[in-house]
């Protein structure tokens, strides 16, 4: 300190430089806080919107979906059991699995549902509705659930 | 002010953090702002498939006849009431043939093929006439027809009507004209008492209604048999499921038998039970807590001995106060 004093007196001359570089350094301070605070605020703030926006998105999906089995037939020579599903709802649908009194049929329904099938929300007059063909051996009875691959499902009950 | 901070350098970046802290908070509040409008939007559509789903409830068609009979280019005429709430729009008809199990369907008519015109039916409106085109219903078959509306909703016919009714489907089942037609038992009561004043929030309530069957053929109560209890002021429904007719009170230690199946021989009456939460189960459904008017409505799914097809039947709803 003894030194520095007269030292720094000498070097500067003039009044004003230590301020000048103080200042300079607190706002290049700032300046850095900021490109490392800002970037990490945004992107973390961006990724809870984003989340937000697939979650509800997802939602609103789901609940716009509205599924029915409309009718259920049974085919005595072919051992197949129609069944009937309209989709009432506001969009599109794709069915995923078919249960027959709690065990996956899904492999045995044609058509296919690999990859979802999809039954169209209604538009004009095409009709939204599709016609599932499940080969099932034996039954007395069975409830038949049909879900859809945003996890809603339609329930009915065939006696033979 | 602001001059001199510049001037004389101090302040400077306090100043300009703090226009970066504001901009971190600008952009915070849009998030929040923008996550919001997305739960309002999901509100909105939930609000908006709740709606829906009331007017689903509310459609309620009766079938007054099938005839062989049409308009010139058609073949039959189904005379229909709207009895619900809300605007009917039939998407499909269903004809199975329960002879040769054999199933015609009809869409609305377009071009010159198969189908049916007039599938618009108003609310109140009565005797509403859809025309089909298609193959005539032979006298010497029975039938089983299915109106489908675009809400996913079926209501149906037996062709020839049953007799004994006009095959509606409502008068195969009615509740007795006797004193003891709605009853329920709760907590350690040991005997049913009339249910259409009783308090609310009783513990373990089981209910029963007595049916007579109108038909000469015997008919077997399938286990979704349902009973729906739907308060006067909110709307709010509860659900009960029928359970076997061992279930008798007390009820207060005893879960209720599951159903399996319950057999209504011709012109015969016999109690239905209902106090399930679940189809089948063994679980009682609570009673509403709330003091108010409530309308108990329900829908009983059967089918006639040697038949395969389940039908339903809506029963008139019955007015129940809790106080």
């Amino acid at each position: 300190m003894v030194i520095l004093i007269p030292l720094s007196r000498n070097l500067s001359g003039k009044k004003a430089l230590s301020p000048v570089v103080a200042t300079l350094l607190m706002v290049a301070t700032v300046f850095a806080m900021f490109a490392i605070l800002y970037p990490w605020a945004t992107s973390s703030l961006m990724l809870y919107q984003s989340s937000a926006n697939i979650w509800y998105s997802s939602q609103v999906d789901a609940t716009k979906e509205r599924i029915a089995v409309e009718m259920m037939l049974f085919n005595m020579t072919t051992n197949k059991t129609d069944v009937y599903v309209r989709n009432m709802g506001e969009i599109d649908v794709k069915i995923v699995a078919i249960y027959v009194n709690s065990s996956d049929f899904s492999a045995a329904v044609a058509p296919s549902l690999t990859g979802g099938y999809p039954i169209y929300s209604k538009t004009g007059s095409i009709q939204n509705i599709a016609r599932f063909s499940i080969t099932i051996a034996s039954y007395s009875s069975a409830s038949i659930r049909v879900v859809t691959a945003r996890g809603n499902q339609a329930t009915s009950v065939i006696v033979r | 002010m602001v001059k001199r901070s510049i001037k004389s350098g101090k302040g400077i970046s306090t100043a300009i953090g703090a226009v970066f802290f504001t901009l971190i908070v600008i952009v915070a509040f849009v998030t929040i702002w923008t996550i919001n409008s997305y739960e309002t939007r999901y509100q909105d559509v939930k609000t908006k498939m709740t709606e829906w789903d009331t007017q689903r409830i509310s459609e309620n068609l009766y079938i007054r006849s099938v005839e062989n009979s049409a308009p010139s280019g058609y073949n039959l005429t189904l005379t229909v009431d709207n009895n619900g709430g809300a605007l009917v729009n039939i998407a499909r008809i269903y004809v199975y043939d329960q002879t040769d199990h054999t199933l015609k369907i009809y869409d609305p008519k377009s071009g010159t093929g198969d189908g049916f015109v007039n599938g618009t039916i108003n609310t109140g409106e009565v005797n509403h006439h859809i025309a089909v085109k298609g193959t005539p219903l032979s006298s010497t078959r029975t039938y089983r027809i299915i109106l489908a509306t675009d809400k996913g909703r079926q209501f149906s016919y037996s062709y020839p009507p049953p007799s004994g009714g006009d095959g509606g489907g409502g008068y195969a089942l009615i509740l007795s004209d006797d004193q003891d037609n709605f009853q329920y038992a709760s907590g350690t009561m040991t005997s049913f008492k009339a249910a259409f004043v009783k308090p609310p929030s009783t513990d373990h309530t089981l209910y029963r209604i007595l049916m007579n069957n109108t038909t000469p053929r015997t008919i077997i109560f399938d286990p979704n048999c349902t009973m729906l209890q739907i308060q006067g002021a909110v709307g709010a429904i509860t659900i009960r499921f029928v359970v076997s007719n061992q279930t008798q009170p007390p009820t207060q230690s005893i879960n209720p038998t599951p159903f399996v199946s319950q057999t209504l021989g011709p012109f015969d009456s016999q109690y239905l039970y209902f106090g399930s939460n679940t189809v089948g189960g063994n679980e009682w459904q609570d009673e509403p807590v709330k003091k108010d008017y409530y309308l108990v409505g329900y829908v009983l799914y059967f089918k006639y001995q040697g038949e395969t097809e389940i039908r339903n039947i809506s029963l008139p709803a019955i007015t129940q106060e809790l106080k």
